[in-house]
């Protein structure tokens, strides 16, 4: 602890008339009960007083356990340092300042025998925290800082990869799924979305030059590494099940399905069929099976040789909606891929099942529910949510998570890939806006841009 | 400042999971719906159909068709009422040479792109000045000799009347001067695929084309000794690029608006607008 903060802490504990010890052991004040709450996921003593019919709580308990530091001066109150924030507060005042923006308190801060008591509320509100009440009445403050996220993916079971852009690039951190601390991994300015193997143990991007990097998550110091020369665009990657390899989409029209040896960069092409405008590749878990969809540009039909005032030209759409294809590398020496599906309605959240022999999308139709749809390499077309409006799916592992609309918010829906059992997992309110998982991972989702992840049912808050 | 006093936060099978503060009750996933026509750009169709990928993974419910067959086709398309967005390379609202202004349409930027002066690998010249290239493209200069290179014809490899990267080219490359428009060694192509096939396998040629279409079978020229690179375009050396810009009719409403708005973000802008080699346009300020 440096000497500055040892000074702040003591010269509160002076005009307090307290020790500077934690919070468990504070004396109660005169007047003064004590209670438990939960900060971070530690059980604490907090000393409480009554206003009327408010409690409030003691500030230093509150703040020791949070992690503040204080400073006292007499004619500006006390000062919180809390986040690389100051919080001000004055007794007998609701009147705060955060870092110098006025904040209006529910309650007067009380002073009574030099401890300064505020509303749990106003704690919370003043610091910036969450606080959250189970179903007991028992409250739990959660104080450690947290990252936002613009783009969240999971690492590992235990982790989560949080991408945070900039107007330079992107930042991506390690956050910890169960509290939400996080630490910086990387800050690319011309890093594209990193991509996480499945063994969780490299991340692929490529940069502004198309330059396939990686970087060995295992190692202490992260150093990205170019694992190739080859600048062409790729505007998907994909990692090979036994995080080997990576499967890419090759040209700025995504013409090309290549493979990249991590090893050694070494490029080889799967499927070259001058078919242009492929996207949301999908790999079967042996890769030889992939799956993909297609989409067509409008045809449009322009004289160039009339004046440019008659607006002579014309749009045809028809057939522009995405199909899904198929590809089996092992067993079609032609080079042909299949066209699965021909009809009109449009197929977004495109995966595949690790065994390839499945595609799934959610078919979206005008003005119809839309639903989540199964095609088989043989072009057997199955419903496997047809009662419900799905807003969103992804596949992890054997499962499939999604998310369909429901009265308040959404239900979230789990599918058995193996036996196509579909089971409700519960509902969410507010405006959720995805649910993100991987292959033996919670599920997590994104509410009004802060990601929840689900623990047994409990969602916690891990980025703001 | 926004109060964070939640409740127990709870996955439910009773829905009763409760929250407010921070968390509102305002609905789930976007239910954002409605039917997106774009034409234009044949440069920016890559663009447009990747964020038309990411958008609707956002917006499942609105639909979008995108085209292409040429910038001047954008702006038409929207004045027809065919498109809802025309994909121009350059603004469409404004006179540029060879095209009058589309009155009313309101031009939203979405990309940076870069232009570059390409000869055939063959051609032993590594940089010309905006004085050579005028002679060059005017007809005025026949022989690689007369600007450094050996003795051999030039031949001009030209895109044609309504292509958004020729506009952007004769703007900033050839200071408004005019092309030559016929000639035994002249030839107009209709894409940009076809002019880098063209530069690469014709002798002597030069043309023009994106940065991005660049390959290794053709030779990017430094135009007043600075050469074409992201770079050079950012720190202002390199004068030969333009944005690409979407063409509404007015203000954009509903679904158009919000693509608008997609293309235009931090997450397109820095995510896959730049793996398609395009530039922020913030990079620009």
């Amino acid at each position: 602890m440096s000497m500055k903060k040892t000074l702040m802490i003591s010269a509160l504990a002076a005009a307090l008339g307290t020790s500077a010890a934690g919070a468990a052991s504070a004396a109660a004040a005169p007047n003064a009960t004590t209670v438990d709450l939960m900060i971070n996921d530690q059980a604490i003593h907090v000393r409480s007083i009554q206003a009327g019919s408010q409690a409030l709580y003691s500030l230093r308990d509150l703040g020791a356990a949070a992690g503040a530091l204080f400073e006292v001066n007499v004619k500006a109150g006390v000062t919180a340092y809390f986040n690389n924030q100051a919080i001000e507060l004055h007794a007998g005042s609701n009147a705060a300042l955060v870092d110098g923006e006025p904040l209006d308190l529910l309650q007067a801060v009380q002073s009574v025998n030099g401890s300064y008591y505020v509303s749990l509320e106003d704690f919370v509100s003043a610091f910036g925290l969450d606080a959250f009440q189970d179903a007991s009445g028992k409250i739990s403050i959660d104080a450690i800082g947290k990252v936002h996220a613009d783009n969240i993916r999971w690492l590992n079971a235990d982790h989560l990869l949080a991408a945070q852009l900039t107007e330079e690039g992107r930042i991506d951190y390690i956050v910890d799924a169960r509290t939400g601390a996080y630490k910086k991994l990387i800050n690319a300015g011309d890093a594209s979305e990193l991509t996480v193997a499945p063994n969780g143990q490299a991340a692929a991007y490529t940069n502004n030059d198309g330059i396939v990097f990686v970087i060995d998550l295992t190692k202490k110091f992260l150093t990205p590494k170019a694992i190739s020369s080859d600048n062409s665009i790729k505007p998907e990657l994909v990692w090979s099940a036994d995080s080997k390899s990576i499967f890419f989409l090759q040209g700025d029209k995504g013409s090309v399905i290549a493979k990249m040896n991590v090893a050694d960069g070494k490029i080889s092409k799967v499927l070259d069929d001058k078919v242009d405008y492929k996207a949301g590749l999908a790999v079967s878990a042996d890769g030889t099976k992939f799956y993909y969809t297609v989409t067509k540009p409008g045809a449009v039909t322009a004289d160039a040789n009339k004046p440019v005032e008659e607006d002579d030209v014309n749009i045809d759409n028809t057939g522009t909606e995405p199909q899904i294809y198929y590809f089996d590398a092992s067993a079609m020496k032609d080079g042909k891929a299949v066209k699965l599906t021909s009809l009109t309605d449009d197929k977004v959240f495109v995966g595949a099942a690790a065994d390839g022999s499945k595609a799934y999308y959610v078919s979206v139709e005008e003005n119809k529910p839309s639903s989540l749809v199964a095609v088989a390499a043989d072009k057997t077309v199955t419903k496997v949510i047809g009662n419900k409006d799905v807003l969103q799916a992804t596949i992890a592992g054997d499962k499939i998570y999604a998310l369909t609309d429901a009265a308040n918010g959404v239900e979230v829906v789990e599918v058995t890939l193996a036996t196509g059992a579909v089971a409700s997992l519960g509902s969410v309110e507010g405006n959720v806006s995805e649910v993100v998982a991987a292959a033996g991972t919670p599920t997590a989702f994104v509410i009004d841009d802060a990601v929840y992840v689900n623990w047994n049912g409990t969602l916690k808050k891990v980025t703001i | 400042m926004k109060r964070k006093w939640l409740k127990g936060m709870a996955l439910t099978l009773m829905a009763l999971a409760v929250a407010f503060g921070t968390v509102s009750s305002a609905g789930a996933a976007s239910k954002l719906s409605g039917r997106i026509v774009i034409n234009g750009s044949s440069a920016l169709l890559p663009l447009t159909l990747q964020a038309a990928n990411e958008f609707k993974k956002l917006n499942p419910k609105v639909r979008i068709s995108a085209s292409a067959a040429g910038s001047i086709t954008g702006p038409q398309s929207v004045r027809k009422g065919i498109a809802d967005i025309g994909a121009v390379d350059w603004d469409a609202s404004k006179d540029v040479p060879g095209f009058k202004k589309f009155d009313g349409q309101v031009a939203h930027k979405v990309a940076v792109i870069p232009f570059a002066a390409v000869v055939n690998s063959g051609v032993g010249v590594s940089g010309l000045t905006t004085s050579q290239l005028q002679g060059i493209f005017s007809g005025k200069i026949t022989n690689w000799k007369d600007v450094g290179g050996s003795d051999a014809d030039i031949i001009v490899v030209n895109r044609a009347f309504g292509s958004g990267t020729r506009v952007n080219f004769q703007m900033k490359a050839l200071a408004g001067k005019d092309f030559m428009t016929k000639g035994s060694n002249y030839k107009e192509v209709k894409s940009s695929g076809d002019m880098k096939t063209a530069i690469e396998t014709t002798p002597n040629a030069i043309g023009y084309i994106d940065l991005v279409y660049v390959t290794s079978k053709m030779k990017a020229v430094k135009i007043n000794n600075v050469a074409p690179t992201e770079a050079n375009v950012i720190n202002g050396s390199y004068k030969v690029w333009g944005y690409g810009y979407y063409m509404t009719k007015e203000q954009p409403t509903g679904a158009t608006k919000a693509f608008i708005d997609y293309v235009q973000s931090k997450k397109f802008q820095t995510g896959s607008l730049k793996k398609l080699k395009f530039i922020p346009i913030s990079a620009m300020k």
